[in-house]
């Protein structure tokens, strides 16, 4: 077997029997919230690096996955670990929804729209009081665990998230479906000429995209016991995930698992040796030259930097597509 | 007759007709240069039976049925397959993936690999470059691997605009060459040529056209002795 099919399957292993060597909740939060931004970041590829439509509202459903989740928890008694993968499901119609208003148009009208969604969803949050508890926010109960164990479930719920959101690209990259959405990235008025149905195909790969954000924010929710407008919608999530991307290369399969796996360490790593008081400022600085930095030295983020350098072939080949010819059209 | 096509008017917008009252005929198997000069409405008129264009007037029987203002996905169902001037393919993506894109309204499977064999024969390129970024390709390899998708379609007409602008001599001749062998195993041929000599060279039958209509037609190499059309488009003198 190739390296590349062995390293993520040691690293699997490897996470999976962690928590038996490191009983510190420090280092399986931090991993915990890597593998959240991991799986979000493959999600948010699927359409910012495999389509090219670049999403600012994807916080908007992880935004509205913490809220469902914990409504559903509070009010009917529905355990968070039930409900999320139908939260996601949920996340991806709304999504669906909001694509087809935004996507059936080509080009940027996109962005603007997600972005808005965002603010709309969370000022509905925020102002139905009756049912979100308003500004003062949602309370989750706890889940009744031993202190020492109790962040188990959440690491290993998204361990199981990330591995779902890798194997979803994955089979995405290898289909046709895949091969349509880069056709709409490069030039989607040839892809409409070749036969794909760009709207359709938009619309899917958005709401394939956000289900995972929907997941990941109901999951989120219940962990912190806490749902409040600021919390669920906060912007910097949606940004965390494109910087992410753009580190590890939009457009792969691995790039933004390996931007999620430098990025969130050092950011929390920085907000670990400041001062409290200015923690977050500075990791947002941080954050924001990094984004500087990758830009202006490796537009391509690393993945794609490395094989181009190693293989020539100027870019890292945009899909992992069949080798050879007879597989063709699948 | 496989494309039929009498007194049709098109143009763009709200402007004037670039296409005024064209008469053409293509049997099956017909390998059709059309030259002319700039302005004249060759690409027009290629834009008009591929549906990018709608007509204004005039009709469009293609296989007996008329398709004069049908959808470009739909005549390109039908058959009708169209290689825009300049570049088409996909830079980024690889030349086998170009390739599967021209396979990608085929929903039988078994077919579809048959069809991508067929276009690897007629292009060995295809599969020499596979894994090459197509934009990295020299313009005629990009040409040919537009071609070898094109026919992928397995299309009874195709309709080349240009196909050799801008190529070095070697290249431009392997594309001639790609055109008749493609004519030759069956496959109708409407050529648009800047290159005069080459196109009617190599085609069976020349159109001359000219402010929007079909002025003369006749065998190819008859058409390159006429003195008429070597006064006009070839540069030489009547007298020679």
């Amino acid at each position: 077997m190739k390296l590349r099919t062995v390293f993520p399957i040691v690293m699997l292993g490897l996470f999976l029997v962690l928590p038996i060597v490191v009983r510190e909740g420090f280092y399986l939060d931090l991993l915990l919230f890597t593998f959240m931004y991991a799986a979000m970041s493959v999600g948010w590829d699927i359409m910012g690096g495999l389509a090219g439509y670049v999403s600012l509202g994807h916080v908007g459903f992880f935004g509205l996955g913490s809220y469902v989740a914990g409504l559903l928890v509070v009010h009917f008694g529905i355990p968070v670990f039930l409900s999320a993968p139908f939260v996601g499901i949920l996340a991806g119609i709304v999504g669906a929804g909001l694509g087809w208003i935004s996507l059936r148009a080509r080009g940027t009208s996109f962005v603007i729209v997600t972005l808005t969604f965002t603010y709309v969803i969370q000022l509905v949050a925020l102002n139905l009081r009756d049912i979100t508890g308003g500004s003062s926010g949602l309370y989750l109960p706890l889940l009744t665990l031993p202190a020492d164990v109790v962040i188990l479930p959440f690491y290993y719920g998204m361990l199981v998230l990330l591995v779902v959101a890798i194997l979803v690209s994955l089979a995405i990259r290898r289909s046709k479906f895949g091969l349509g959405l880069v056709a709409i990235r490069e030039e989607e008025g040839k892809a409409d000429g070749s036969g794909v149905n760009t709207s359709l195909y938009k619309i899917l790969a958005f709401a394939i995209s956000v289900s995972f954000a929907g997941v990941a924010g109901a999951l989120h929710a219940q962990y912190l016991n806490y749902v409040d407008p600021d919390l669920a919608f906060e912007l910097i999530i949606t940004l965390n995930l494109i910087i992410m991307c753009l580190v590890g290369s939009r457009g792969t399969l691995w790039g933004p698992v390996l931007g999620a796996f430098l990025v969130q360490p050092l950011s929390q790593y920085l907000i670990y040796l400041t001062p409290s008081g200015i923690a977050g400022q500075v990791h947002l600085v941080a954050l924001g030259v990094v984004l500087v930095l990758v830009v202006m030295f490796m537009p391509d983020g690393i993945i794609t930097t490395w094989t181009s350098r190693r293989g020539g072939r100027g870019r890292a080949r945009p899909v992992d597509a069949p080798e050879r010819l007879p597989e063709a059209a699948t | 007759m496989l494309l039929e096509i009498e007194g049709l008017c098109a143009g763009y917008g709200s402007g004037g007709d670039i296409l005024r009252g064209v008469d053409l005929s293509l049997a099956e198997g017909d390998f059709v240069c059309l030259i002319g000069p700039n302005g004249a409405g060759k690409s027009t008129l290629l834009r008009a039976i591929s549906g990018i264009l709608r007509p204004r007037r005039g009709t469009i029987r293609f296989d007996g049925t008329d398709v004069a203002g049908l959808r470009p996905d739909l005549l390109f169902r039908r058959g009708i397959a169209h290689v825009p001037q300049g570049r088409s393919t996909f830079p980024q993506m690889t030349v086998h993936e170009n390739l599967l894109m021209g396979a990608y309204s085929i929903r039988d499977r078994g077919l579809a690999r048959e069809r991508l064999e067929v276009a690897a024969a007629f292009f060995p390129i295809v599969v020499e470059q596979a894994n090459r970024r197509a934009g990295l390709l020299s313009g005629g390899e990009q040409k040919q691997v537009e071609m070898a998708r094109a026919i992928v379609t397995s299309p009874r007409l195709m309709l080349l605009d240009e196909p050799t602008l801008g190529l070095e001599p070697r290249a431009s001749r392997t594309v001639m060459a790609k055109m008749r062998e493609l004519n030759e195993h069956g496959v109708t041929i409407l050529l648009v040529e800047q290159n005069a000599r080459t196109g009617l060279g190599t085609a069976r039958t020349g159109c001359v056209m000219e402010l929007g209509t079909i002025k003369l037609r006749g065998e190819g190499q008859r058409l390159l002795d006429d003195p008429q059309v070597k006064r006009l488009y070839l540069g030489e003198s009547a007298a020679v």
